[in-house]
């Protein structure tokens, strides 16, 4: 027996549960041969069509952009439609899929979101410009676009929410894709209510809710770090009035270019691999 | 979910400050007695003067050598946002409490068990 | 029996231009609207778009002397910019073989930098440039380095920051809500009728004027860039409520889709210097484009790839497979241009592009055919132009047309965005000025309660899913990138033989919970029901134009084919009509296009 893809057989392990008919959620086994290139969504698919409709399941795009198909796979939550289905294999071909954990279970992978959207719209996701906007664009220079760590990049796939052992216990908590987010708002120069901001989450049910498990980190199908994000806006709500007038006086900066000279090539800058350098002071 | 060194840390830390919580009291109620003269005192310390509070001294010190240093540890986290060498820094904290707790115990269990050293 | 709901606007479709219409009327004063998505907002596909939204800031040129594939620089203050609006028109016409409407390019093209303004004003996160401006790249088709880009996710912010705005404006929205059904009677449209996919319910919703924003229809093809939710849906719903479709038979393939999946491997990895090459290790496209190479546009490039793969000099176990080679272009570029088709290479084809060449081919990626309108959403009910009141459409299900018969990149995420502001702006007008709910005969509702039954009470030994696959197998060899007569005829007899034993294909699933067979079985008969319009555009359009081409018929055709086709539907299959194309024939003359 081996794992290495050349697998004909596999069982996939999928938790069923409708709670009209059901009185609570149990795994059913399928068999099915596994395809060279095979993901998991391929074989939910290949269930699904061939041999029981009713197994009920999110997906779309199909390339992890879309943060649809969040389930959770032998124990640990990831995007279906990215993971191979020979990575998730045992030493006997079996692979066990249930739906995100926490989350009250709408049908079968089906999971109820609700309050994760809630929190999500809680933090005011929008940008809140300054009134006198410019003509063209606001000038922002590439390294507070990187001081931004990636944030923009969330799928808003609820992979680390739902990893989140306070999230588990504690559903009040805003949950690690809020605070990512308003971590996202609050640094960016454009922003002139990052004092607002900072109340919002500066609070027993945001940033100090926070027990720095780091399963959010392990979680993140788009390797974004939201504690380090939790723990700078700590940072900041700590300092919040120094904050708010260095927004200041960058936001009186807006009129001005960012760098005078003579035109520079656009040649690309080392990307950071990891979001954090020690030490690291956000202008 | 359960197996990550993220919550292990977690749970140990809430278990261990429990665990202190419960000894902070204990304490507070055995020095207590001071208040009421030496002999009362002497008498309430009799209560603990056998092996087996010895032993369960070590595992006192384990707890206070643990939510030490992972709270040392923590504190890193917060002021330098550190968050890459994430599981290295839990097993280094780890390794430093049960270091200590080897270093200390071992006297403790040695007085234990009346041998002189 | 559930309530019947009531608002002034439906949108249907909360992608690009589904949300920015809603934005649009909600500030132009119209509070009360329903958005309804059989996706989560933030799901749709716009948010799979990668390279870059078009518009002539003139943020960026090439440096001076180092050619058309050296670095780019940030213009400096002062000095000459080298693009304009009407440039960018002229490439979208050239791009769209003389089959766009001048007069709706022109607007787009006008509109464009003051809507990437405003994305950047709402918070958008892009690149930039050393100076702070947004940074732009190139892009196949277009003459001027115009491609304002997020890294290689642009659709991906430009989406959750139109979605932030419509929550921020206090938006309704029904997610995952599937619209069945379009009410138009006597040519004036009186709203809609949606599934609750999570209850199982049926609503009729009435209003004053709908809008829809469904999205293009490229899963009728086997390989496709698109979701799995991209069927079509709002396009078959309106051809089945009489509205015509029209230019349904051009549809674009994207030149690189990684080999056997088809997902997107975005254009900006040929505007950032990638090189196709085929089993003999050759760039091929010196051969076909020999000026702009690989950044000519995606019909010219698909097509080479297929004559070459068709050839035999094709790569992969099948030989239908193509290399895109990054390697020369280096770690730091990639890493910090392309990283999201860097991870969408390894994770599908066990590729790092920093090393190895990627297996690519072309793969059915946007739909330029869909519902007509002008240029502000409002739908259109017949080649003469009269409107169907109270419906509009932007964005890929629609068909203003700005692309005509080939797409550039960038100019669709720009199309939706600029058309569904306007289309929000013309709704809330039409509003405002009088526009009332209008009766709706008979109950809608029941009638498709009724249908659903039907359906799930269907006996029969076909299958939902096979059937769906011979479908797109068919579209794909029979209607894909090179057409000719006798494929036609054939596709369409298929077509129609799998029309009728789709009634004969059972759901399996029984439960009115959540129930996403009924969804695929109702999806399966959308693509089933426009796949026809275009294999029948397709044959009766006897000349090659953009993404369209006979084999049996090579040659442009400007004398007979300048025009629209419109498809209504009928009992015995497409009717077909033709609208004239809005050409400025003194400034903008049909010309060879050689790239």
């Amino acid at each position: 027996m081996t794992t290495n893809g050349h697998r004909k057989n596999a069982t996939v392990w999928i938790q069923r549960f409708n709670p009209d008919f059901d009185r609570r959620p149990y795994l059913q086994p399928y068999s099915i041969t596994a395809r060279q290139g095979m993901t998991l969504l391929d074989a939910l698919h290949e269930i699904k069509t061939h041999q029981d409709g009713s197994v009920t399941f999110r997906r779309s795009c199909r390339h992890a952009i879309c943060g649809s198909c969040g389930m959770n796979v032998n124990g640990r939550n990831v995007l279906v439609c990215e993971s191979p289905l020979k990575d998730h294999l045992d030493g006997k071909g079996r692979v066990t899929i249930r739906p995100l954990p926490f989350l009250p279970i709408i049908k079968d992978l089906v999971v109820d979101r609700a309050k994760f959207w809630e929190h999500y719209r809680q933090i005011k996701p929008w940008l809140l410009p300054p009134d006198d906007l410019p003509e063209r664009e606001f000038r922002v220079s590439p390294e507070e676009v990187k001081a931004l760590c990636n944030a923009e990049k969330c799928i808003m796939c609820g992979l680390c929410y739902s990893a989140c052992q306070v999230v588990a216990l504690n559903k009040g908590y805003i949950g690690p894709h809020a605070l990512l987010k308003a971590f996202l708002r609050t640094l960016d120069p454009r922003d002139s209510a990052p004092g607002e901001r900072l109340d919002i989450v500066a609070d027993l049910t945001g940033v100090w809710r926070c027990h720095t498990i780091f399963n959010c980190i392990d979680a993140c199908p788009k390797s974004l770090d939201p504690t380090y994000a939790i723990e700078t806006l700590r940072n900041l709500a700590a300092r919040r009035l120094a904050f708010e007038e260095e927004r200041r006086e960058r936001q009186a900066r807006f009129g001005e270019p960012v760098e005078v000279g003579p035109p520079v090539r656009m040649e690309p800058t080392a990307r950071v691999e990891s979001p954090v350098q020690t030490g690291q002071r956000i202008t | 979910m359960f197996k990550t060194t993220g919550f292990i840390s977690f749970a140990l830390r809430r278990f261990t400050g429990v665990v202190l919580v419960l000894y902070l009291m204990l304490h507070i109620w055995v020095i207590g007695a001071a208040t009421q003269g030496a002999e009362a005192f002497n008498r309430r310390m009799e209560v603990f003067a056998s092996p087996a509070t010895h032993v369960l001294e070590i595992f006192l010190l384990a707890a206070v050598a643990y939510h030490a240093f992972d709270g040392i540890r923590l504190l890193l986290v917060n002021a330098f946002r550190v968050t890459g060498p994430r599981k290295s820094m839990w097993y280094a904290a780890f390794a430093v409490a049960a270091l200590l707790t080897v270093i200390g115990g071992l006297p403790l269990l040695l007085y234990a068990l009346g041998i002189s050293y | 029996m559930t309530e019947t709901i009531t608002h002034d606007i439906i949108i249907v479709g909360a992608g690009l231009a589904g949300s920015w219409a809603a934005m649009a009327t909600s500030r132009a004063g119209v509070q009360d609207i329903g958005v309804v998505s059989k996706l989560h907002p933030l799901r749709s596909h716009s948010g799979a778009a990668q390279g870059g939204i078009a518009a002539a800031l003139n943020n960026v040129r090439p440096v001076a002397g180092t050619g058309p594939r050296g670095p780019l620089e940030q213009i400096p203050p002062g000095e000459e910019p080298v693009d304009s609006w009407e440039l960018h028109m002229f490439d979208t016409i050239k791009g769209s073989d003389w089959l766009g409407d001048q007069d709706s390019i022109e607007i787009m093209v006008k509109e464009a930098p003051s809507i990437i303004f405003e994305y950047e004003h709402m918070g958008c996160v892009f690149s930039r440039t050393p100076d702070g401006r947004i940074a732009q790249r190139r892009f196949g088709g277009h003459s001027a380095p115009r491609a304002n880009y997020a890294a290689d996710y642009t659709g991906h912010v430009l989406l959750h920051t139109i979605h932030e705005q419509c929550l921020k404006q206090g938006v309704t929205f029904y997610s995952e809500w599937y619209c069945l059904e379009l009410l138009v009677e006597d040519n004036v449209c009186r709203g809609i009728v949606a599934l609750d996919i999570l209850s199982g319910e049926v609503h009729t919703m009435r209003a004053k004027a709908v809008m829809f924003g469904t999205g293009g229809y490229g899963r009728a093809f086997a390989i496709t860039s698109n979701a799995y939710a991209n069927t079509g849906d709002g396009v078959a719903i309106a051809y089945q409520a009489g509205v015509p479709l029209m230019d349904m038979e051009f549809v674009q393939f994207h030149p690189t889709g990684i080999y056997g999946h088809g997902i997107l491997m975005s254009e900006a990895c040929r505007g950032e210097g990638g090189y196709l090459i085929n089993r003999d290790g050759e760039r091929f496209m010196e051969k076909y484009a020999p000026d702009k190479m690989e950044l000519a546009p995606r019909d010219l490039v698909s097509r080479s790839e297929q004559t070459e793969i068709d050839e035999g000099r094709g790569i992969g176990d099948d030989g239908k497979g193509i290399y895109l080679d990054m390697r020369h272009l280096g770690r730091e570029k990639i890493m910090e241009r392309l990283p999201q088709v860097r991870d969408i290479a390894l994770h599908f084809s066990g590729v790092d592009i920093i090393d190895e060449p990627a297996p690519i081919q072309p793969t059915a990626h946007y739909s330029m055919g869909g519902i007509p309108t002008d240029a502000d959403g409002q739908a259109l009910a017949n080649a003469e132009g009269d409107p169907v009141v109270g419906f509009y459409a932007a964005g890929e299900a629609a068909c203003v047309s700005v692309h005509g018969a080939n797409r550039l990149g960038t100019n669709s995420l720009l199309e939706a965005s600029v058309f569904g502001r306007r289309t929000g702006c013309a709704i809330a007008a039409f509003v405002k000025d009088g526009g009332e709910l209008q009766p709706i005969s008979g109950d809608p509702a029941e009638r498709n309660r009724q249908r659903i039954g039907a359906l799930m009470e269907r006996e029969g030994t076909e299958n939902v899913e096979a059937i769906a696959q011979e479908l797109k197998a068919t579209m794909t060899d029979q209607c894909g990138i090179y057409r000719t007569e006798w494929k036609l005829v054939a596709a369409l007899e298929t077509i129609r033989s799998l029309q009728e034993r789709f009634e004969a294909a059972p759901i399996m699933d029984k439960s009115s919970r959540f129930n996403t067979d009924v969804l695929a079985a109702l999806e399966t008969q959308h693509l089933l029901s426009f796949s026809e319009v275009i294999a029948a555009g397709a044959l009766a359009r006897t000349e090659s134009r953009g993404a369209h081409f006979r084999t049996d018929y090579p040659r442009r055709d400007d004398q007979n084919w300048i025009k629209h086709t419109l498809a209504h539907q009928s009992d015995a299959g497409p009717v077909l009509s033709y609208r004239d194309v809005v050409i400025d024939w003194e400034k903008y003359p049909p010309q060879e296009r050689k790239y």
